[in-house]
């Protein structure tokens, strides 16, 4: 249909305003391409893919579309798999000591350098912090190892505060979990400051002020003035922190793979082992359906706490 | 003006896009991680290996070069073992020897875990610049057959036919049942003689408490009183008798306790339905490992797995006698690297007391196994320059790997100058008898094991257990009556 045809056929030309939406809808869908490319064909395609060969047989050697489909087998093996049950358990408690003790010791220290230091030193250390958090986990898994070791500098320190004889930490079933979730802890406690201290770094200072006015003290101002007004911080970082806690791989990995007694193994370690180990592909992509479902029950409360708090 | 700027910003993030989905670079090879002892084992060599390369087979075609009869193909040789252990001589020796017929070979080192094998699979399905031609295997016919029934290997017994190579002549008879399938088709043959069945001692420490090497072999009571007479000390300063090697690679500790039941040490029979974990031998293996541990004898497995013990850390330190796990002659005869000045030998694993004097369970015939198969990808465009690589190594072009500790399997090279090779090579670092002791096992008895698709499954579900057993939380009937109703059941999954 013509240009002219158009307006024929509305009766009315389209405003200039209409004319400038769609130019932007348009050069907005521009930008989006690549983002929406890899959403599709890196995110999408793939965990289509994924549940299906859930319900498959599938050995990933064999090659795309070569699978016999088992219905929902996989997944009624899953719930009688000891290691899997294990494994569920295993991130459920790494998750539920590292967000929320992480997301407090955080929180304090964040405090202690917004309120006891100077802009240069509170940069130092924030930078000094962060620096776990950038660094290969591998690397970082392995120095640990050796601080670990029974005669390694963690061990002696343990000795030194008085535990005469401290367990060895990755080779005992009861300490390697606390051992790997001190790591991760250590490492992703620079990040969480970070995001704490620009958070602080934003608070109204008259807030702060009224209430030293009104004869409120540090620890006062702390619990009834910063705390609060840092919620949405806390509840971004706790939803992040979850969702990367339910997918802790490279410290098991790297530090004791999955043991001993399976104590550190993980959801997706458990993945890994099933897929690429066993060949059982299948299955594994059973459990990162169930895994899958959890991060996804994450992701909505997070939503569904967004749009309140918008409303 | 903006529409500029918009196209220029959505232009970059495409490509930003586009380098991130290509970022893994797949093209890096494994950096080695032994390099300082390059320049030591290198001039250890020089006399022994380097002037034993096979020559081109009689009878072989004389060019597999382009069709323009110029122009050389170029195949990757890929395998897990660092390339001054043996790999950059072979590759040598080959191109000279093949020069004038128009194949190059370049060598490609992987890591042999579960990451390298998975990747070894992605990269046999896809071929491409990071192209396998020829790829040596470990793990025996179990990973063989997985990548077989995915159709990633190709058959290359008729070029073998064609150039007169018999399998069964050369490499025994146990090769020619176990990596023959349907119709003589062969995706892969074994090329060392495995020396798994056969544990490290450290003979200075045996000589000052005045015990025997025990080169016939051992009972489990012989064996438990030497463990006894060779822990010495306390604290950082004890001498273990024996470091079980749990840590290194539990398969082969956990395998050890089974070892006498030959073909069947996992499964009753070839219908691999059921598991052999009943068998009493399985109980009384890991009886052994866990009284020597509970009477302070053997490394604690917390220690084990905390320490990351293996042979480097606590055999050529000094903090053990003896070492179960794979029994490493190459880091043994490696002395600048792993400075050491006792004499290692190695000695046949012990076996029950009701085995003694069964010469084939005490010596070594029912444990020793082939290793390092030889294969051809599927998506190689050179089938045949490949398939004549891997005969030229089979038939005397693997000598050079000795230096990685690697024994040759095939008959047509003569035990004595493997053994010659060794001694050159480790001077006082090794004990010559053991490996000639070693090296007279009848290759047609080599033990080939019955395993399916679970075996890897099954093979960590026996460590949990013995991981159970070593530490005390159940005892060890109990524990091995566990298993085997567990893994009876994976097994039977997969045979369905």
């Amino acid at each position: 249909m013509s240009k002219n045809a158009k307006i024929a056929a509305n009766g009315r030309q389209p405003a200039p305003g209409h004319r400038l939406k769609k130019l932007e809808g348009r050069m907005a869908l521009l930008f989006l391409v690549p983002s929406l490319f890899g959403l599709l064909f890196l995110n999408l395609i793939p965990m289509l893919i994924a549940l299906y060969t859930s319900m498959t047989d599938w050995v990933y050697t064999d090659g795309l579309f070569n699978w016999n489909f088992v219905g929902l087998e996989n997944f009624v093996l899953l719930f009688q798999d000891d290691v899997f049950i294990q494994a569920l358990v295993n991130t459920i408690i790494f998750t539920v000591v590292t967000v929320p003790i992480g997301i407090l010791v955080a929180l304090v220290v964040a405090s202690l350098i917004d309120n006891y230091c100077n802009v240069k030193v509170a940069g130092i250390i924030r930078i000094a912090l962060y620096m776990p958090n950038i660094c290969n986990i591998v690397a970082t898994s392995t120095i640990w190892r050796a601080l670990y070791s029974s005669y390694g500098p963690f061990t002696n320190l343990m000795r030194a505060l008085g535990w005469s004889n401290p367990p060895r930490w990755l080779g005992n079933e009861n300490w390697a979990l606390p051992a790997v979730i001190l790591v991760a802890m250590w490492a992703k406690l620079g990040y969480n400051v970070f995001i704490y201290g620009a958070s602080m770094a934003a608070l109204p200072s008259d807030l702060y002020e009224s209430a030293a006015l009104d004869g409120a003290n540090k620890r006062q101002q702390f619990f009834h003035l910063t705390v609060p007004l840092l919620s949405a911080t806390t509840f971004f970082l706790t939803i992040t922190g979850i969702i990367s806690s339910f997918q802790v791989f490279g410290y098991s990995k790297v530090m004791t793979q999955g043991g001993p007694l399976n104590a550190t193994n993980t959801m997706v370690y458990y993945i890994y082992t099933t897929a690429f180990k066993y060949y059982r592909t299948g299955y594994g992509s059973a459990i990162s359906m169930v895994l899958f479902l959890i991060l996804l029950a994450i992701t909505v409360i997070q939503w569904v706490h967004n749009n309140k708090q918008e409303d | 003006m903006k529409k500029k700027l918009a196209l220029v910003l959505c232009a970059a993030m495409t490509a930003s896009c586009l380098g991130a989905c290509s970022g893994g670079n797949m093209n890096q090879k494994t950096e080695d991680t032994t390099a300082a002892s390059q320049g030591q084992a290198e001039q250890q060599t020089t006399a022994a290996v380097e002037t034993t390369a096979a020559p081109a087979a009689e009878g072989a075609k004389e060019w597999f070069g382009e069709a323009d009869g110029k122009t050389p193909v170029h195949i990757k040789v890929w395998a897990g073992i660092q390339p001054e252990y043996g790999y950059s001589t072979i590759i040598e020796n080959f191109n000279e020897a093949y020069k004038d017929k128009g194949i190059e070979a370049e060598y490609v080192r992987y890591m042999n875990n579960t990451d390298g094998n998975t990747r070894i699979d992605l990269l046999l399905q896809g071929g491409g610049e990071d192209n396998i031609d020829v790829l040596i295997g470990y793990g025996g016919s179990t990973r063989l057959d997985r990548r077989v029934k995915s159709g990633l290997l190709q058959d290359y017994s008729s070029y073998l036919n064609e150039a007169g190579f018999n399998i069964e002549e050369s490499l025994g008879t146990t090769a020619a049942t176990e990596f023959v399938y349907e119709g003589g088709a062969v995706y892969g043959l074994p090329t060392t003689l495995s020396n798994s069945g056969w544990m490290m001692i450290n003979e200075d420490m045996f000589k000052a408490a005045g015990l025997e090497i025990p080169y016939e072999g051992w009972t489990y009571t012989e064996f438990r009183e030497v463990v006894e007479k060779l822990t010495s000390g306390e604290g950082q300063n004890k001498v273990y008798g024996i470091c079980w090697g749990l840590n290194f690679e539990n398969s082969h500790t956990t395998g050890f306790c089974g070892d006498t039941l030959a073909p069947f040490q996992t499964f009753k029979d070839e219908s691999v339905k059921e598991t052999n974990f009943d068998a009493p031998e399985w109980a009384e293996g890991v009886g052994l490992i866990k009284d020597t541990i509970d009477n302070g004898w053997a490394v604690p497995l917390d220690e084990e797995i905390a320490e990351g013990a293996d042979t480097a850390s606590y055999f050529l330190t000094g903090k053990c006698a003896m070492y179960l796990n794979n029994s490493q002659i190459r880091l043994a005869m490696d002395t600048a690297t792993y400075g050491h000045t006792f004499m290692t030998g190695y000695v046949p694993h012990p076996v029950p007391d009701r085995y003694d004097g069964d010469v084939d369970q005490m010596l070594h015939a029912n444990r020793v196994s082939q290793s390092d198969v030889i294969s051809v990808a599927a998506t190689t465009s050179y089938p045949e320059a490949c398939a004549e690589f891997a005969r030229w190594y089979i038939t005397g072009g693997i000598l050079p790997l000795i230096k990685g500790g690697r024994i040759p399997l095939y008959s047509g090279i003569p035990s004595e100058e493997v053994v010659d090779i060794i001694s050159q090579l480790a001077g006082t670092s090794v004990d010559g008898q053991c490996i000639a002791n070693f090296m007279s096992v009848d290759k047609n008895k080599v033990v080939a094991r019955v395993s399916s698709d679970a075996s890897s499954e099954i093979g960590d579900m026996l460590w949990n257990r013995v991981q159970e057993i070593l530490s005390g939380k159940v005892g060890v009937e109990e524990g091995m009556k566990a298993l085997k109703e567990e893994a009876d059941v994976l097994a039977a999954q997969y045979a369905k």
